[in-house]
């Protein structure tokens, strides 16, 4: 069997295996998504019904609400989690027994789930014995006496809180692979001509890391844009529906309101968003003239 | 109610007092409570060799009915196999069940807020209790209605609860308070305890979670005259009573300041741990909590230090209490549904309840059944608890469940959650909680 045939043939069970696993259910949520399917009614998908379940989503006030609050989130969360990951990074990245043991306990956070990780931050934001109200309250008077899961401001902060101490390791982690990347004599040579050390990390140190930095803007945009664990575990997207992300509310119309066609189309909508971010971060950090070379 | 005599009767006379007797007497009395549960199963064995799969919430109840399912066993030919679920996640469970519709489970353990939602997954089960002669009767009719879809019996009752006020007896000793009857009493008595003692009055959830924060609240409802759903199924939460009972309910938070500040974000066991944590001096909660607040292991409180009353109400107004119930079903796609009802019959017989009330090895304090609410050596054990149920469940109401349900209690939870968190005024997030409700029902 000639080998090009061989190669193909080998390919066939990852394949199967892929394509059974995504894009199978994408294709059955878009299919769902034009359907009236509500669970309480019939355990299998009724007819056929156009573009009703989009529309009825989008009349939907909650969905607006939901939307926003995903771009409040998203953007804060990506904003501080890079900022905190690239400055520890940046810290880390010279050689010593404190940064080897640093960057060796930093894996711990990611790799717990991040269900637990929300039901143990309702616990540390407990207004009566949460070790974290406590603390911040000591370190910041003034906090003393907030309950943190009361208000949307500080509710929306103590998600943001909880996802950034579940990501900034990995991301630490990706950007010290980037930063050992960087040559040495570049930055030497950029203090012999008279950088200060802002100067050299902004100008000579971040722009050579540029790809690494948008890879994990990318996955940490993709992944906070998918927020649903903690939502679920930690504010129960209270107070009322202030902390209520886009992919809560999917889950909330499909396994609460067991409105099937209607979650699947607003599934849909969240993929096409994720999926027009990808692209767009794609081109941003790889422009098609630099992946066609 | 001649199988409740014969239970009292092997029972009663070979228990006594559970705590105090013999372990003899209890092998005796257990073995004889077995005889009478095994009795009404049908002979010869014709089932044996077949596997009744159960899906199930974890609860320490139903590993006492595994660990009864021996018995049964032997008797029957037939296997039992449990396969439990954390209550977070067993909508979810009963959900791939129903849509996978494989049969995989012959008996689901389902609460009664789902049971409209999944009557595709249950078999209606009328025509096999009335095969089984079993008498329905032993039931609190509240329990057998949350179990029922369009007058169908969808399974029978397995885990009930009630709600009671516990208290810290030895606080209230200390400044001369009698239990409180009535929300005002609530709220004076917690004033004083405030003042006297640095802790909080009374913890109550207000938090999003499963509908928690509305639990207490349906009872400031009907203490007020009013209802979630009028008789057509139309939201009355938000008529004027509904809308004075629900600031009532917020006021102990935000004006009279009884409960504790962080009792905002509170879910139910937020307010069990402020109770147990020696930080509010009551919680009005299911009774099964009992048990956790005087474990040493979890609670700085003692028995000597908790005692209960039923729900307090408004003057004059009936002291209900909002109860959650869970059955027993057959699903629809069981290839085993004759050797299921076997089961199902054994288990929920009252002598299998009791001897599961009365074993000193076992903490829980569910009853379903009147026999056993009403028995003297369970009140005995449990300090009288079963009666306060018995006289609360007499006069309760329930509210009417739809294939809605989860979806209208989600909207009333959130107003609960906007009201109490000041982001809305209650008239605001109810009078909105109402529209979406209307809004469901049109819908549907």
């Amino acid at each position: 069997m000639p080998d090009r045939i061989t190669r193909y043939l080998l390919l066939v069970p990852a394949l199967v295996i892929v394509l059974g696993t995504t894009l199978w259910p994408l294709v059955s949520a878009i299919a769902t998504s034009f359907r009236n399917w509500r669970l309480k009614r019939s355990p299998v998908p009724q007819g056929w019904v156009g573009i009703d379940n989009y529309v009825f989503g989008f009349e939907e006030p909650e969905f607006w609400n939901a939307l926003k609050v995903t771009v409040v989130f998203v953007t804060l969360d990506v904003l501080i989690a890079v900022a905190v990951s690239l400055g520890l990074a940046l810290l880390l990245r010279r050689a010593g027994v404190l940064q080897s043991l640093t960057r060796a306990v930093l894996i711990l956070p990611f790799a717990m789930s991040p269900a637990l990780i929300g039901v143990s931050f309702r616990f540390m934001f407990n207004g009566e014995y949460g070790v974290l109200t406590k603390g911040i309250g000591w370190l910041i008077p003034p906090l003393a006496d907030v309950i943190w899961l009361a208000s949307p401001g500080y509710a929306m902060a103590a998600l943001i809180l909880s996802d950034v101490w579940h990501w900034f390791p990995y991301l630490t982690l990706i950007f010290l692979g980037g930063l050992a990347a960087v040559p040495v004599e570049t930055e030497e040579a950029a203090l012999i001509d008279g950088a200060t050390p802002w100067q050299n990390i902004l100008l000579v140190v971040l722009p050579q890391i540029k790809g690494v930095i948008a890879v994990g803007l990318i996955l940490k945009t993709i992944f906070a844009l998918k927020m649903f664990d903690s939502v679920q575990t930690l504010t129960g997207a209270g107070p009322g529906i202030t902390t209520q992300t886009l992919a809560h509310y999917v889950y909330t119309i499909g396994f609460v309101h067991y409105d099937m066609g209607h979650a699947s189309a607003l599934a849909v909508v969240l993929t096409a968003l994720l999926v027009g971010i990808g692209i767009f971060y794609t081109r941003l950090v790889m422009p098609p003239k630099a992946m066609a070379r | 109610m001649t199988i409740n005599r014969r239970d009292f009767a092997i029972g009663a006379s070979a228990l006594g007092l559970a705590g105090t007797l013999p372990r003899e007497a209890l092998a005796q009395a257990a073995a004889g409570s077995q005889a009478a549960a095994l009795a009404n199963l049908r002979s010869g064995k014709p089932f044996a060799g077949q596997e009744v799969k159960i899906l199930c919430v974890v609860a320490t109840q139903f590993r006492a009915h595994e660990a009864r399912a021996a018995a049964f066993t032997e008797a029957t030919g037939i296997n039992v196999k449990y396969t439990y679920v954390p209550f977070a996640n067993m909508r979810e469970a009963l959900t791939a069940e129903m849509v996978g519709g494989t049969g995989g489970f012959d008996i689901v353990v389902v609460m009664d807020q789902w049971v409209p939602s999944l009557v595709n997954l249950i078999d209606p089960m009328d025509a096999r209790i009335a095969a089984k002669k079993i008498d329905t009767a032993r039931y609190p009719k509240a329990f057998l209605d949350l179990g029922a879809v369009e007058g169908k019996q969808l399974g029978l009752p397995t885990r009930s609860h009630v709600q009671l006020l516990f208290y810290r007896k030895d606080l209230f000793a200390k400044h001369n308070l009698a239990a409180p009857k009535t929300w005002d009493e609530v709220v004076s008595i917690s004033k004083v305890l405030q003042d006297k003692e640095q802790i909080a009055g009374i913890a109550l959830p207000y938090g999003k979670s499963n509908g928690q924060n509305l639990m207490v609240w349906y009872n400031f409802l009907w203490g007020r005259g009013a209802d979630v759903f009028d008789a057509k199924g139309m939201p009355l939460f938000a008529s004027e009573a509904g809308l004075r009972a629900t600031q009532d309910y917020i006021d102990m938070l935000r004006t009279h300041k009884v409960t504790p500040a962080a009792a905002v974000s509170f879910n139910e066991q937020d307010a069990v741990n402020s109770m147990r944590g020696g930080n509010s001096a009551m919680v009005a909660v299911w009774w099964w909590v009992r048990g956790g607040l005087i474990d040493p292991k979890v609670s700085k409180l003692t028995e000597e230090q908790v005692a209960f009353t039923p729900l307090p109400s408004f003057a004059g107004g009936p002291r209900s209490t909002y109860i959650n119930n869970w059955i027993y079903g057959i699903t629809k796609n069981s290839k085993a549904k004759d050797a299921a009802m076997e089961f199902i019959t054994f288990v929920t017989e009252p002598s299998v309840e009791r001897d599961i009330l009365l074993d000193p090895k076992e903490s829980d304090v569910i009853a379903t059944q009147w026999s056993n609410l009403r028995d003297p050596d369970v009140n005995k054990r449990f300090g009288g608890m079963h009666t306060f149920a018995a006289e609360a469940l007499q006069n309760t109401k329930v509210v009417p469940y739809t294939a809605d349900w989860p979806q209208m209690m989600e909207a009333m939870e959130t107003a609960m959650s906007e009201a109490a968190s000041g982001t809305r005024t209650v008239p605001d997030a109810f009078k909105a909680a109402e529209a979406t409700v209307r809004r469901i029902a049109r819908r549907s």
